[in-house]
């Protein structure tokens, strides 16, 4: 039996999605004055929504980038202990490589978090609300103490994301259906189904200070007791020098700004379709299925390969071994196939579904920018997704999934695809993605980038008491 | 048939750096010349050149790791006539090289120095260099055969049949060579029936020895080797364990910058890893050692032979090598895909094995009767595997844009040439221009 998780010290959106506040804005700072920005911590303390609170009208939560620790005061050696991929960052030449930004989507381009070129960035504080007018009178009271909190608000992202009424992003699909449930959580209990593989996964995975699948607790970081004399932070558990977990109850965050090309995207389907000799909406639209690998309600081609089923829109407990193995009705390439392969990368699906399991991600992306009116007609304003990760583990779920599986030429015995949505701008101009049917396959050719990024870094979402400790010291 | 060639030299001191610029490919030195030699050499699937660095009293030594066809002899042969001069420009920084003293005496150099492979595993069994790279081009050609008028002709028929007979049928004269199906070597198709027959042996064996010592003098006569072995074994192991207590919890591991960049280039497909570590002192390690290795690459010729090791798949060639009279200890792979994916697989599903080998060196998490815990620990192992790696100095693939995978399904692609295809055998084969195949 693993230890209950101690909610009352994670923030919330390791366990929500926070639905009932789709709007939302996160605010980049960085510390000036470094004892006035404590002050502003200890008194931002009790506003921050962990993961016991209920659902509100507003919730807050923080997170610290590598340099926003040694900014509050903690030792560089420390933050360096939370692991290499976060305190690097996300932007280092090494690590850009591994995850495919390159080309237009190079660090060098980016809009914000190219620590080389662009402002420092600390905090990253998170503001969620009912709708727009209580997100701006929340936002307001927040900002009007930055300055003499010693923190300068850092411009360069997109400042406010939401959740779209639709539950689609912009190139119109549901997103975010499929998301792993923590053992023991209240929507584990819920969660019904017995399918093989499910999708309850161990806390450890998101959560330090807890067991993960493989049954041992992710890297962490830690104090001397002697920095913590009032004792905040918990002991480092089997640690016979007494150490305290500045880790425990924390989660990694990834976040990047993915800059979406609608237009480029329809217009590219159009073409295609009428290519194969049919012109109508619904053979783009089709097109567009095979490449995301749901239809735009959410229903998966799995499990409805023939039309759109909206019945079917939060439809997540299928796999891809036994009813679809040679991808006829969900394509092997596809988005939603390379990002969780279910049950269908391994020498059994068994084996499939314990590597699957091992490379989860806790996804809390929202939609920047305004809709397309007209979605084959380019408006020249940007839009995309705010995509946001949590895990445990930097280089084994979020890294890995980048590399192993999204940018993989040879994900699932194919030969040299990319997922359709990577952003990697490699100079491949003719990127082809094979669609496999009866009698032979089709293959798609000279697929353009639909997505860039525009930004991203690698923070941590501490613990209350680890706030607390960075208030307090 | 591939073989191993794992010539490793003594590098005497001050030569080390000297010599490591002279591999930079990146440098105009005789590495990057070397390189551009290897791709003339019809018979080379993998080389890599690095460098296992001093430690203690072992010396530095440059290690050679080539997998080709046939015998190393005549690969050396090869390779001496095409790069004679740019193996004289590296070996001169060993010791006792003969520099320029003619082909004959330098292979006779390199020969005495080949330590082979204690397990030599192929991911690939029997596929040469030139069969790998033709079907390859094969697929390709009929992929764009179906992308041209034929496929989608034979789409429209509806017709699976139909479908395989025009594709078969525009088959491009230069592949004519293709119709003859490929011969896959003995071991690979016959190695389960080799198997139970040495399993039908070992039981005929044990019936006769119950026959003539009674059952329960067998029993103790097998019992009592075993449990004496594995009492020992805990002794050491626990002793082990006591030695490491005191090493703390590795909370960071940092690799090599250097080595995720050239590991993570875009379109890179396969990577290289070698891998220096240090045998536990004492006789009892070191057979113990031998005896695990020996029992891997019997598995690996006759149980793993299609691909995959264990459960573990992607790996294009993959060997154990012992140097220094057994005290050190190479481990060197060409896999395909990630570093970070290639340990998840052994970590998943292939832990015991590694466990078994790796246990046995020193600085390798804790472990139980020679398979348990060990790789399974994954933030120790890995640590044990960062601080293991060493840079793959000049690396080397004749074909690195396939996968295993990749390799075995160009294959199977060949034999539907020349099959008998009944419906389902000709839907099979039409699959196979859509992936989904193996990883």
């Amino acid at each position: 039996m693993t230890p209950a998780v101690e909610w009352a010290e994670v923030q919330g959106p390791v366990l929500r999605a926070y639905a009932h506040v789709p709007q939302a804005a996160y605010l980049w700072l960085q510390v000036t004055d470094r004892a006035a920005a404590k002050v502003w911590l200890t008194e931002l303390l009790p506003e921050i929504t962990t993961a016991a609170a209920g659902k509100q009208t507003t919730h807050v939560n923080l997170a610290l980038t590598a340099a926003g620790m040694t900014a509050l005061g903690l030792d560089g050696a420390v933050a360096a202990s939370f692991g290499a991929s976060f305190f690097e960052g996300m932007d280092a030449p090494h690590r850009a490589l591994m995850l495919g930004d390159v080309g237009r989507s190079a660090p060098e381009h980016w809009a914000w978090g190219h620590q080389a070129r662009t402002e420092p960035l600390h905090l990253l504080l998170m503001l969620f609300a009912v709708d727009e007018p209580v997100l701006e009178a929340l936002v307001l009271r927040h900002q009007q103490g930055f300055e003499a909190a010693g923190l300068r608000l850092v411009k360069g992202m997109p400042e406010r994301a939401a959740i779209p009424a639709s539950g689609a992003e912009h190139f119109g699909f549901r997103d975010g259906v499929s998301q792993p449930l923590i053992a023991g959580s209240h929507q584990a209990a819920r969660y019904k189904s017995a399918y093989r593989g499910g999708s309850i996964i161990a806390p450890g995975e998101f959560i330090l200070g807890y067991a993960n699948e493989l049954g041992q607790q992710a890297a962490t970081a830690s104090v001397p007791a002697a920095d913590d004399p009032n004792g905040i932070l918990p002991a480092l558990v089997d640690d016979p020098a007494g150490r305290r977990d500045l880790g425990r109850n924390g989660s990694f965050m990834v976040l990047r700004q993915l800059q979406q090309d609608v237009a480029g995207f329809w217009n590219y389907l159009s073409a295609e379709a009428a290519r194969g000799g049919d012109i109508s909406d619904a053979a783009a639209t089709l097109l567009a299925a095979k490449l995301i690998g749901r239809w735009p309600s959410g229903a998966p081609l799995a499990v409805s390969p023939l039309a759109d089923d909206p019945r079917l829109a939060r439809k997540n407990d299928f796999g891809f071994a036994l009813e679809d193995s040679a991808g006829l009705r969900c394509p092997v390439g596809a988005h939603i196939r390379r990002a969780n392969p279910r049950d269908s990368v391994g020498a059994s699906a068994r084996d499939a579904t314990t590597l699957s399991r091992h490379h989860r991600l806790m996804r809390r992306g929202r939609s920047y920018g305004p809709r397309l009116a007209d979605l084959r007609q380019d408006d020249g304003t940007e839009r995309g997704i705010l995509f946001v990760a949590l895990n445990a583990n930097l280089e084994r779920q979020f890294e890995f999934v980048q590399q192993t599986w999204l940018h993989n030429p040879k994900f699932g015995g194919l030969y040299a695809e990319r997922d359709p949505f990577a952003s990697i701008d490699d100079g491949a101009i003719s990127r082809p993605f094979t669609i496999p049917a009866i009698t032979i396959r089709r293959r798609l050719s000279g697929m353009p980038r639909f997505v860039t990024v525009r930004g991203g870094a690698y923070l941590f979402l501490p613990c209350v008491a680890t706030l607390r400790y960075l208030a307090a010291r | 048939m591939q073989t191993a060639l794992t010539v490793v030299t003594r590098i005497p001191e001050g030569q080390v750096e000297p010599l490591r610029a002279e591999l930079d490919p990146a440098r105009a030195a005789a590495g990057a010349s070397l390189l551009d030699r290897f791709a003339a050499l019809p018979t080379l699937h993998f080389a890599c050149l690095f460098i296992a660095d001093a430690t203690l009293d072992l010396p530095a030594c440059l290690v050679f790791e080539a997998s080709v066809d046939g015998a190393t002899g005549d690969f050396l042969d090869l390779l001496l006539a095409i790069a004679g001069s740019e193996l004289d420009a590296i070996y001169r920084y060993c010791a006792d090289y003969p520099e320029s003293a003619g082909r004959q005496i330098a292979k006779a150099y390199l020969l005495r120095h080949d330590f082979g492979a204690a397990t030599f595993f192929a991911g690939c069994p029997g596929r040469s260099v030139g069969e790998i790279r033709r079907e390859a081009a094969l697929h390709a050609a009929l992929q764009d055969v179906i992308d041209g008028g034929t496929g989608a002709a034979a789409n429209h028929a509806g017709d699976i049949m139909a479908a395989a007979r025009a594709i078969r049928g525009n088959l491009p004269g230069s592949f004519s060579w293709a119709a003859e199906p490929p011969v896959r070597p003995f071991l690979a198709s016959h190695g389960k029936a080799v198997v139970a027959a040495l399993l039908g042996v070992i039981v005929l064996v044990l019936v006769l020895l119950a026959r003539a010592l009674t059952p329960i003098g067998l029993l103790l006569l097998l019992a009592l080797p075993i449990g004496a072995f594995l009492a020992v074994l805990r002794w050491h192991e626990l002793r082990d364990d006591a030695a490491q207590r005191q090493a703390p919890m590795p909370t960071m591991r940092v690799r090599e910058v250097a080595i995720v960049e050239q590991e993570s280039r875009p379109g890179r497909v396969q990577n290289h890893l070698a891998s220096v570590t240090y045998v536990k002192p004492g006789a009892f390690r070191l057979a113990t050692l031998k005896f695990v290795l020996r029992s891997i690459d019997v598995l690996g010729r006759l149980v793993y032979n299609r691909g995959r090791l264990g459960k573990a798949t992607g790996i294009h060639f993959a060997r154990w090598t012992l140097i220094d009279d057994g005290r050190r200890l190479l481990f060197m792979s060409n896999f395909d895909g990630s570093w970070e994916s290639y340990l998840d697989d052994f970590i998943l599903f292939a832990s015991s094995g590694l466990t078994a080998v790796f246990s046995n060196t020193a600085g390798f998490p804790k472990t139980r009767f020679l398979v348990g815990g060990g790789a399974r620990d994954e933030p120790r192992f890995k640590a044990f595997a960062v601080a293991s790696q060493v840079p793959s100095l000049l690396w080397y693939s004749a074909y690195p844009d396939l996968t295993v995978g990749n390799i075995d399904n160009n294959t199977a692609v060949r034999e539907g040439l020349s099959a008998e295809l009944d419906m389902v055998a000709a839907d099979a084969w039409l699959r196979r221009f859509a992936g989904g195949g193996p990883s």
